[in-house]
């Protein structure tokens, strides 16, 4: 643990329900550790805010170690701040310096409606996923692992596409709150496999209309989503998702 | 719904709409820009050419409603697009930093609309003007189309206006292109790379072949040199 520690000033989003305005509010924190991690150093915030008889800031988190998908701000401008790869509760407060300014805003759509503060509700992902489909009935025991042969580089597109953890970055980071990252990977983690192939094309079809009834705006190619995303989600993906949507409609 | 309306009204189905649309407007716009550059061939050449698009009658007067058409889906879906994306954000942030987003991407909202403004004072001083003899009259000839160009870009304000016009395009095209690419899924445009290359490489291709023809005629008139093209 190092011993020094700095003072920052937070700008932070406080908004009471989804219907309410909200504003930001400023907050000065003394004796922040830079090993603090940066849902440590809110939850300091926090307790100073307890102490005071205040109403805590509400933010989302789960896990703690990058692995959920839960946690998730808008911070100086970046879904996740500033670190490359790296979902907000593994950023660390050695990333800032003594005195810095720091904003912090929820992220930001249409369809993520603010539930409190930094706290937003991502059931339109749910509603995509089941929108996409899935098997209610017993299928039997989990067949031997090499009866159906899968291609290496297929595998490793379709692992890499499976790494999203839905903390929606990508609609956060997109100039125009798509959600087309994050669609687009769950539609391939499916359809780079052989099981993946029965419902290929309806699967894409349902989720895309489904992704659009939820609100979420429409992909200018400008690949921030990429740029934000905590695990490294590639827009190879849209492409992807955009042929076979293509070819399921027409 | 049926399928087709499905798709048109879907996000997937709009932007490719854009694409589709875009694409044909590239060509068209490759095909002026090789007519334009005949130029540099002389008044005679240019003028036969001219005369020969104007002697398709029916033809030109179909591929001009076809053209109109085509831009106008091209302005109308993305006029559509922008409105769903500005509601998808709801509140903006109050700080947003952009990662790796290049100008010309950035200012495609931009860009697109100078396009359009002066597409329709190009068509005002090319195509809709009223056929008066004495814009055509080049050092006491009638020069016919070439000197009615001649002319008008001889005008250094016309000339500059032609010029951030034609650099406009050539920036939309330079991130237009390689976005066709990605909304078919063709071959992903998202690393740097060939499509990368192509759609910047024709960005420039366009705005330089097209700034080259109002520099051209200036450096012709003010060097004589119009005058070999004259004899």
């Amino acid at each position: 643990m190092s011993a020094k520690t700095i003072k920052l000033t937070l700008k932070v989003w406080r908004q009471k329900n989804a219907k309410s305005k909200g504003k930001f509010e400023t907050h000065k924190l003394d004796h922040v550790s830079p090993d603090a991690s940066f849902l440590e150093m809110l939850d300091q915030l926090n307790e100073n805010l307890t102490l005071k008889n205040n109403d805590p800031i509400a933010f989302d988190h789960d896990c703690r170690e990058g692995i959920c998908g839960m946690c998730g701000a808008v911070v100086n401008g970046e879904a996740h701040g500033p670190e490359k790869s790296t979902t907000l509760c593994q950023l660390h407060m050695r990333h800032f310096k003594n005195g810095d300014t720091i904003i912090i805003e929820p992220f930001r759509a249409k369809g993520f409606p603010v539930i409190k503060d930094l706290a937003i509700d991502r059931t339109a992902f749910d509603r995509v996923i089941q929108a996409g489909g899935y098997i209610s009935v017993r299928t039997g025991s989990a067949p031997d692992a090499n009866v159906i042969l899968i291609p290496k580089d297929a595998s490793d597109s379709a692992m890499d596409a499976a790494q999203c953890i839905g903390c929606g970055a990508c609609v956060a980071a997109c100039p125009n709150a798509s959600a087309m990252l994050f669609v687009s990977a769950k539609i391939n983690h499916l359809s780079l496999l052989p099981q993946g192939q029965p419902e290929r094309y309806s699967r894409a079809k349902n989720m895309v209309l489904q992704m659009d009834k939820e609100g979420f705006g429409n992909c200018s190619n400008e690949y921030q989503c990429e740029a934000a995303c905590p695990k490294d989600i590639s827009v190879e993906n849209i492409a992807r998702m955009n042929r076979d949507y293509v070819k399921a409609s027409l | 719904m049926s399928t087709f309306k499905t798709y048109l009204n879907s996000s997937i189905g709009k932007k490719q709409v854009v694409a589709v649309s875009g694409v044909a407007l590239v060509i068209f716009i490759i095909l002026h820009l090789i007519g334009n550059l005949l130029i540099f061939k002389g008044p005679e050449l240019f003028n036969t050419y001219a005369h020969a698009l104007h002697s398709m009658g029916r033809l030109l007067q179909v591929m001009e409603i076809g053209l109109f058409l085509t831009f106008s889906v091209h302005i109308i879906f993305t006029i559509a697009l922008i409105i769903e994306n500005k509601n998808a954000r709801g509140r903006a942030y109050a700080v947003t930093k952009n990662k790796n987003r290049s100008f010309a991407t950035q200012t495609m909202r931009y860009t697109g609309p100078l396009v359009l403004f002066f597409l329709i004072l190009h068509l005002l001083d090319f195509t809709w003007s009223a056929p008066w003899p004495k814009t055509s009259i080049v050092n006491g000839q009638d020069l016919a189309t070439y000197g009615m160009v001649f002319n008008a870009l001889l005008n250094p304000m016309r000339a500059v206006v032609y010029i951030a016009a034609v650099c406009s395009l050539g920036f939309h095209l330079s991130h237009g292109v390689q976005s066709v690419f990605q909304s078919f899924g063709v071959v992903s445009a998202s690393r740097p790379g060939p499509i990368r290359t192509i759609s910047k490489g024709l960005g420039y291709i366009i705005a330089i072949g097209f700034s080259s023809i109002p520099l051209y005629i200036n450096y012709i008139h003010y060097s004589g040199a119009l005058l070999c093209h004259l004899q």
